[in-house]
């Protein structure tokens, strides 16, 4: 494993100068073009008599001005605007350097805000933070990620976050619905691999770089074609090297972002195949991770409100599921990846994965190199968890429904003896209210003060309100069931809590105190 | 100097570079063993924590199973009082046999697994066990590693001048537990 993180490294370097290369060639390229484009008059190389006598012994009698050959005059043009290709090169190498530090501050919080997800506590979903506990241990993360819960009914899964101490793992509610306990954990596992293989700061890394080569040609040909027509309108055409290096500009800005991306995508597919194996090695149980993207693909459904640059992120392509293979897929084709992971016969180890691998592509294909599988080492696969899905299906949507709306921060949910689900605003001011159905009143109650606190004046009471540090918790609240709960703090603000709740004291959200919560009697 | 004399020292530095290359790649593996314990070491103290808890619990709905509930808590605290690796393992195997025949025992009182409280603790167990598992195959991974390590050319000539040990495996010594790692609930 570390051998594996150790050479992906050392080529993602190799990878990322290539790209760094390409884009600062493109940048001198366009600066030279550009240097022509605004000292047109002096671009005429054909005949210039300075260069020809620098370089030749003068013909006396010759009343002919030599021609220079192409070569000459390419290097005379490269050789006059070498000022403005570096100016070139700079700026392209300025806008890489802005993106890149836009990217490390803020890439993950964008990712997250652009996809819709909130961050979730260990008390609002156990099960999904135990399982992301349990992969960072597999993994031997530094730090337990993020978790986050996107509000989405189709299932997928990503991370994110610049390396393994400041990673987030973000998982659909629609994820959360279908996948039982093994699948869930083959999900994470793969997202906890792209952590650990460092994918997330490599395809951050590469994509801006993409992202700025695409840019730079983008902007050059708004620019060629503006210049362009005004070429036109002038009267004599440039000269022979001008033509030429334009040309040449023009079919570098025309190839970079295609090479870039091809280099960028098949990169990307590697890494897939790799958090797949990973997966299989931390959850020792590959056909969890096959079962989970197996329901993510008989999803149908599209998940279109996705932004296609955080799309290559996601566990499974959201926008463009991998049918066969593509040169511009983010992901290599689902059924293939399963069927890796299925043949993989009861073993679990990085060795393991690549005889998979060789049995599904033919025996020349390779995904893992020979230096890593020296040092992978063949694992056995355990057995299935004995655990099906907790509840029936509609429990279960029902219960992912209700995490949803306590963590936007939208609605309480609060249950009528006749059935009937009420949600009630975050900031629902009135003690009581009726249900709409059965006319029931139900109140919403009151955390109590406490004795000791109560020989506190009212006055200084309200002054407790702005501290930050409680009176040793000098509200509290007596459960009165298990299930979802809510109540008031004595300054108006609504807290809830979850049927999982155990933590000894919940914060109000309105004026941050602590109110030791007492479990119910029963 | 002689070219000789140059080529000796320019020899002698590189094969001091590369030796201390080795030995930092040694030291980084022995001490990725250690962080893996540590691990390892947090997680068990979580499952001795959430034991009495669930005890508890079980006691209020199926008192009369004293000796199932007894053996559960003389193998905690065995495990507990453990300290070596060996040690360890043995005792925390015994835990694991004990604690899967008192969940096949739950399963006969619907009442007790309808309790949401329960069912938190349940999902707290669950969990734990299986990090205990995970934290068991990756320090396992990062010994093996190690040991192939240390016992390979030219690394075991460094460990033997650094005294780098083999360490030891860690293994749930009972068979039952290496049957079912996992706490069947449902």
């Amino acid at each position: 494993m570390w051998a594996a993180i150790q050479r992906n490294r050392r080529r993602s370097l190799i990878l990322l100068m290539m790209l760094g290369l390409l884009l600062l060639a493109l940048g001198y390229l366009i600066g030279a073009v550009v240097h022509f484009e605004l000292n047109y008059h002096q671009a005429d190389f054909s005949t210039t008599t300075d260069y020809y006598e620098s370089l030749t012994t003068p013909e006396p009698e010759t009343s002919i001005r030599p021609v220079l050959s192409i070569g000459q005059q390419l290097t005379m043009a490269l050789r006059e605007s070498w000022r403005s290709g570096l100016i070139g090169m700079v700026i392209a190498a300025m806008i890489w350097l802005i993106m890149i530090i836009v990217a490390f501050i803020s890439g993950d919080s964008i990712l997250l805000s652009t996809v819709g997800a909130f961050p979730i506590a260990k008390e609002s979903a156990p099960q999904l933070y135990n399982v992301v506990e349990e992969m960072s241990i597999a993994a031997g993360l530094p730090t337990v990620p993020r978790v986050c819960i996107i509000n989405e009914h189709s299932p997928n899964a990503f991370a994110a976050g610049r390396d393994p101490r400041h990673a987030v793992v973000a998982v659909t509610a629609g994820l959360l619905k279908r996948l039982n306990r093994d699948e869930l954990q083959g999900v994470i596992a793969h997202e906890i691999g792209h952590i650990k293989n460092l994918d997330i700061r490599f395809m951050t890394l590469a994509g801006v770089l993409v992202g700025a080569i695409v840019l730079i040609s983008d902007i050059f040909w708004r620019s060629f074609r503006y210049g362009g027509s005004q070429r036109r309108s002038d009267s004599k055409g440039g000269g022979q090297a001008q033509l030429i290096l334009l040309a040449v500009a023009i079919l570098v800005a025309i190839l970079a972002p295609l090479v870039a991306q091809m280099l960028y995508l098949a990169c990307s597919r590697r890494r897939e195949y790799l958090a797949d194996a990973s997966a299989a090695q931390f959850t020792r149980y590959p056909p969890g991770l096959a079962g989970a993207l197996k329901k993510i693909t008989d999803y149908t459904t599209r998940w279109t409100g996705v932004n296609r640059a955080v799309a290559p992120m996601f566990i499974i392509n959201p926008l463009h599921q991998a049918a066969a293979f593509s040169l511009f897929a983010t992901h290599p084709p689902t059924e293939e990846r399963i069927r890796i992971l299925l043949s993989m016969g009861g073993q679990a180890g990085l060795y393991d994965y690549e005889q998979a691998f060789r049995q599904v592509h033919g025996q020349k294909n390779h995904c893992l190199d020979a230096a890593t599988l020296k040092s992978a080492e063949q694992l056995p696969a355990r057995s299935a968890s004995t655990e099906e899905l907790s509840a029936d299906p509609i429990v279960r949507s029902q219960q992912v429904a209700d995490l949803l709306d306590v963590v936007s921060g939208g609605v309480i949910p609060v249950a009528c003896g006749c059935g009937l689900k009420i949600k009630l605003p975050v900031n629902f001011k009135k003690e009581r209210f009726t249900c709409p159905r059965c006319g029931l009143v139900h109140e919403l109650p009151r955390a109590t003060i406490n004795d000791d606190a109560q020989n506190i004046s009212s006055e200084s009471r309200a002054s407790a309100r702005s501290d930050t540090i409680p009176a040793a918790f000098a509200v509290s609240y007596q459960r009165r069931t298990a299930g979802w709960e809510s109540f008031q703090c004595p300054c108006g603000g609504v807290v809830q809590l979850s049927p999982s709740f155990s933590a000894p004291a919940a914060s109000c959200k309105k004026c941050g105190r602590h109110v030791k919560i007492q479990p119910p009697n029963n | 100097m002689t070219p000789l004399t140059i080529g000796i020292i320019v020899a002698g530095v590189l094969l001091l570079i590369m030796g201390a290359g080795m030995y930092n790649g040694l030291i980084q593996l022995r001490n990725a063993v250690k962080n893996a314990w540590a691990q390892i070491d947090v997680q068990l103290k979580r499952r001795h924590d959430l034991i009495p808890n669930l005890v508890e619990m079980v006691k209020g709905y199926a008192g009369h199973e004293k000796s199932t509930l007894e053996k559960v808590i003389a193998a905690r605290s065995q495990a507990v009082g453990a300290k070596t690796v060996g040690e360890k393992s043995a005792a925390e195997g015994m835990l694991s046999g004990a604690l899967g025949r008192l969940m096949l025992l739950v399963e006969q009182y619907p009442d007790l697994k309808a309790n949401t409280n329960f069912l938190a603790l349940q999902e707290e167990l669950t969990s734990t066990e299986n990090k205990i598992g995970f934290a068991r195959q990756f320090y396992n991974d990062s010994v093996m590693t190690y040991n192939t390590k240390i016992q390979s050319v030219p690394q075991n000539v460094l460990a033997g001048m650094f005294a780098f040990k083999p360490e030891e495996f860690f293994e749930l010594k009972d068979e039952a537990a290496r049957e079912a790692p996992k706490v069947a609930f449902s």
